[in-house]
């Protein structure tokens, strides 16, 4: 995948992530495109592949703030969005934010948390907004939320419902890194610390600039006849898929391919940046697991034809 | 050419060869055998050195030269003289061997082709029928593919597909040759005429009559001439087609004396039916032209010239006589009078009493019939009927005679063909004091449809007497053998007597296609190779035109050839719903790169299908990424929603298709290409394609 022609402030903040994410450029190109297309990120792997270190390197590079919440099975709704408690000084209820008023949410393990307390959160990540006592609070923006869920670990769990899987723009695995980068890692010192101390290369304006960008890019007629075919056959293909791509997933795939586009630095989105999103968009709705997910997207791309005439 | 440096490429090559020897192929027939064999020699020895790359060694310019010069020396041993058709087309097609022998610039390549295209034309010196033409034809798809593939040396896209587009050009052209053809201002007679060949011999009656002559011609099944009759042919005994005429007799030969042309060409009335006719004359090399017994009008000429002078006068012995030799078939229209007699105003009947003394047996007899009978008629009546009852009998295969001709065929062999009866009669007569003449010509014919076939084993010979002022036709063949004026040679020969072939009925189906055959070649002839300036001024008259002005039909032609070029050329306003827009044209391009051995699949996109390619010919990269590139700006960009940016994105795909080479090429530098495979692999692409 050829990535030189990224504009050159996308070009640096990538270079700047993959000097921290050794070995990932796939995963971290996705991830940003992730943000730049104003969704929300799944990652489901295993512990300690270096989930949380992305979270900070894209926090700490986009000058973004974050917070870490850490899902268990006695979270409650309130612990995520906030709480009103009555101040005696001012006789009046007090709110107090909770963790998703932030611009960059790592929602780890979340499929510990019982599913009250997961829809709170999904319901802010879709409304963008949180709504407690009767009145209606926007979350700041970029909101942006990296959710995690380790698959190996179903004991006493709560697995995301398809269809809240479906509000997650990205799906991805990170995966053991390949004997170089984790020699690099061996080598290197902590990583997360080295996330933190990251030089903050745009601020909330610019990524604004570069999510209208990502808007502004062009979609022709036969992109767009490729990914109604694509949905298309996500449905009529029974037998691979357990359900179909939804009309959502369908804007949220032209959303993706644009953002995909603009880290490609081209004005117009190409069927390769379609394929290039298609598996990790898809992966996690068509199955409800994104490695399964991963495969049956795969096969769905190889049915379609990229060109009307072929 | 519009580069007209550098070598020739092997494809070239190739195709330059094929020219060569198509080209000498239709002159196989009409040249000697040596020329042919050398110059098909000298074509392949050249195309054999040039795989070793040694033939600039071999063909210096001094071996060409001196080849040349030896080839010259040598035809005019053949010949006799170079100065002639023959010859001439011998070396011309000498001379285009030694050329491509030595060519091995692109330049010379203008010259060999021009070369190629004369020497096609020469062949039409020998031959006008359309078996002629269609012979050049693989010749005209050879050079239509050298102009080609000379054209653009870089990109030869494979045999079929330069035959498709040579063959394709050749019928888009057929309709502007038509128009040419038919309106172009024909001139009224030849810029230049060839030079007779003497030499060659052709077949037809000759000036003099020896015994064995006319049989000797009725083995040929050449066709003399055809004849179009305007109402019904007269009857087939009628059909007397009266040619040299001979009146002085040596004793062994008849030949034809002195004659005065007359002026006019009815001195007497003539009587019987008046049939108006047109003939048709293949070449025989003599003055004479063949008419119904009694021609009443002198010949006029409808091929080429539209002059009103006659082709042909008559001479004092009621023969046509041409101005010049007939060299090459003519057309001509008559009328006669069907008759077997007719009057003359200035009979030379001393000369055609004429005698000598080395047949005395003859002459007795004479003498002894001009004793019994005092009235000419009753003479001639017991004369044929010594004929009709004497062993007498008719014969392709006569016994030789010696010093004495007449008396030794009246009296002793009694076996011969027409000329020996005429003669005899004749003489028989001058012996009996009754002037008498031996005539030669044709008698009967075949009709084939509308017209008639009158052929070289149709020659007979007559006599003709003085008879009650007039000239009287006496044929003593028919007294002999009857069956011969009513159906022909063959049915008058003995039944044991072996039939020649050409005389022979042929029965069937053979037959009808011979006939069929003669059918178009006659057609041919008469609406293709005599279309001249008189059949054009018919033809304007018929359009309402009779004598259009030269800028009239200029712009009539112009009208038609601009029609032409808007159907067939496509001007660019026709051009435009025709083009294929991004999407056919790319997906013609994953099929060439597929059959060119490339695994696409459909999901791969423009730039995948670039990486892909490029991973197999690196060497294409540049074309792979320009093709890709168009096709991302027609298909994919902003570009694709405004027509005029869109259709400029697809001229640039276009080009750059067309910069690729073929997928014959690709496949021929696909890493995975081994020779082994190549023939299915070849199959494989004409099957998908």
């Amino acid at each position: 995948m050829k990535t030189a022609a990224a504009p050159d402030a996308l070009q640096a903040v990538l270079a700047q992530l993959d000097s921290v994410i050794l070995g990932k450029p796939q995963q971290v190109r996705l991830s940003l495109a992730c943000l730049l297309a104003g969704g929300h990120l799944l990652i489901e792997d295993s512990p300690g592949v270096g989930k949380t270190t992305l979270a900070h390197a894209l926090a700490a590079t986009l000058g973004l703030d974050w917070k870490r919440l850490q899902f268990t099975s006695d979270l409650l709704p309130a612990d995520v969005t906030g709480v009103s408690i009555f101040d005696t000084r001012s006789h009046d209820f007090r709110f107090h934010a909770g963790p998703v008023f932030t611009q960059l949410l790592l929602a780890d393990e979340i499929n510990r948390a019982p599913p009250k307390t997961q829809s709170a959160l999904l319901e802010a990540m879709e409304e963008r907004q949180v709504t407690s006592d009767g009145q209606t609070r926007p979350l700041p923006a970029p909101f942006f939320v990296i959710a995690t869920q380790n698959p190996a670990d179903r004991m006493g769990a709560y697995g995301l419902p398809e269809s809240q899987l479906d509000r997650f723009l990205v799906g991805i695995e990170l995966g053991y890194p390949d004997a170089a980068a984790e020699r690099a890692l061996l080598a290197g010192g902590s990583r997360r610390n080295q996330a933190l101390n990251l030089q903050p290369l745009a601020g909330d304006a610019q990524i604004q600039r570069w999510q209208d960008a990502a808007a502004g890019i062009f979609v022709s007629d036969a992109i767009l006849d490729y990914i109604q075919a694509l949905l298309e056959a996500s449905r009529n293909e029974a037998a691979i898929t357990l359900s179909g791509l939804s009309p959502r997933a369908g804007v949220n795939l032209v959303a993706l391919s644009r953002a995909w586009a603009l880290l490609n630095g081209r004005e117009m989105v190409l069927p390769e940046d379609v394929q290039s999103v298609f598996v990790p968009l898809a992966g996690h709705r068509l199955t409800g697991s994104v490695s399964e997910g991963k495969r049956v997207a795969r096969n769905l791309l190889d049915l379609v034809a990229v060109d009307r005439d072929s | 050419m519009k580069n007209s440096g550098g070598l020739i490429t092997r494809a070239g090559l190739y195709w330059l060869t094929a020219l060569m020897l198509l080209t000498q192929l239709p002159h196989v027939f009409n040249l000697p055998w040596w020329i042919s064999l050398s110059s098909v020699a000298l074509v392949l020895a050249k195309l054999a050195l040039h795989r070793h790359g040694s033939d600039r060694r071999w063909f210096r310019p001094a071996v060409v030269v001196a080849l040349a010069l030896l080839g010259a020396f040598l035809l005019h041993w053949q010949y006799g003289y170079l100065l002639g058709r023959d010859p001439c087309v011998a070396l011309l097609s000498l001379l285009m061997a030694l050329k491509f022998s030595e060519t091995r610039q692109r330049r010379d390549v203008t010259l060999l082709i021009c070369l190629a295209g004369f020497l096609l034309f020469t062949r039409f010196f020998y031959s006008q029928s359309p078996l002629t033409a269609a012979l050049t034809l693989p010749a005209l798809l050879a050079m239509g593919g050298c102009l080609y593939v000379l054209r653009d040396q870089t990109d030869y896209p494979g045999l079929r597909a330069v035959l498709l587009l040579v063959g394709k050009l050749l019928i888009q052209g057929i309709p502007l040759a038509a128009i040419l053809f038919v309106l172009f201002p024909r001139l009224t007679g030849p810029l230049w005429s060839l030079p007779a060949d003497a030499g060659t011999a052709l077949s037809g009656l000759s000036d003099s009559l020896a015994p064995g002559m006319v049989s000797q011609l009725s083995r040929s099944g050449e066709v003399a001439f055809r004849v179009e009759f305007d109402d019904a042919p007269p009857a087939q005994a009628d059909l007397y087609w009266r040619g040299p005429v001979f009146e002085v007799f040596d004793g062994h030969r008849w030949s034809g004396a002195q004659q005065n042309l007359l002026t006019e060409p009815q001195t007497v009335p003539a009587q019987g039916e008046l049939s108006h006719y047109t003939v048709t004359l293949e070449a025989h090399r003599q003055r004479w032209l063949f008419a119904l017994d009694q021609a009443v009008t002198l010949p006029q000429q409808l091929h080429g010239a539209v002059s009103q002078a006659p082709l042909a006068r008559l001479s004092q012995s009621r023969q046509l006589l041409a101005t010049r030799t007939v060299d090459s078939a003519i057309r001509y229209r008559l009328s006669s009078a069907v008759s077997d007699r007719f009057g003359d105003l200035q009979p030379a009947l001393q000369r055609n009493l004429q005698l000598n003394d080395n047949n005395p047996a003859t002459l007795a007899l004479g003498r002894r019939l001009r004793a019994e009978h005092a009235d000419d008629s009753e003479l001639v009546g017991a004369a044929l009927r010594y004929f009709r009852e004497q062993p007498f009998f008719y014969t392709l295969r006569p016994d030789l005679l010696g010093d004495a001709p007449v008396d030794e065929f009246l009296f002793r062999t009694r076996r011969g063909f027409c000329e020996h009866y005429a003669s005899a009669f004749s003489y028989l007569m001058r012996a009996a004091g009754i002037p008498a003449r031996v005539v030669t010509g044709y008698q009967g014919g075949e009709m084939n449809g509308d017209y008639l076939i009158v052929r070289q084993s149709n020659a007979h010979a007559w006599s003709e007497v003085w008879l009650n002022n007039h000239w009287q036709r006496i044929d003593p063949t028919a007294a002999v053998a009857p069956s011969r004026i009513e159906s022909g040679p063959a049915a008058a020969l003995a039944h044991d007597e072996p039939v020649p072939s050409v005389l022979r009925p042929l029965n069937g189906w053979m037959h009808s296609l011979q006939l069929g055959a003669d059918a178009l070649n006659y057609r041919w002839r008469r609406y293709v190779v005599d279309f001249g300036a008189e059949r054009q001024r018919s033809l304007f008259e018929f359009a309402g035109f009779p004598s259009p002005q030269p800028w009239q039909v200029l712009s009539v032609i112009l009208l038609l050839a601009g029609l032409w070029a808007l159907v067939i050329l496509k001007l660019p306003a026709l051009r435009l719903p025709r083009t294929h827009d991004a999407a056919t044209l790319w997906a013609r391009y994953r099929t060439r790169l597929k059959s060119a051995g490339l695994a696409l699949g459909k999901q791969h996109g423009p730039n995948g299908v670039c990486e892909m390619a490029t991973e197999i010919w690196p060497r294409h990269r540049q074309h792979f990424a320009a093709i890709s590139q168009a096709y991302i700006q027609a298909r994919y960009s902003a570009d694709s929603r405004d027509p005029a940016l869109r259709r400029e994105a697809e001229r640039r795909l276009r080009e750059a298709l067309r910069a690729l080479p073929s997928a014959y090429q690709l496949r021929r530098s696909h890493p995975a290409h081994a020779t082994t495979g190549h023939v299915l692999w070849r199959f494989q692409h004409w099957l998908t394609h």
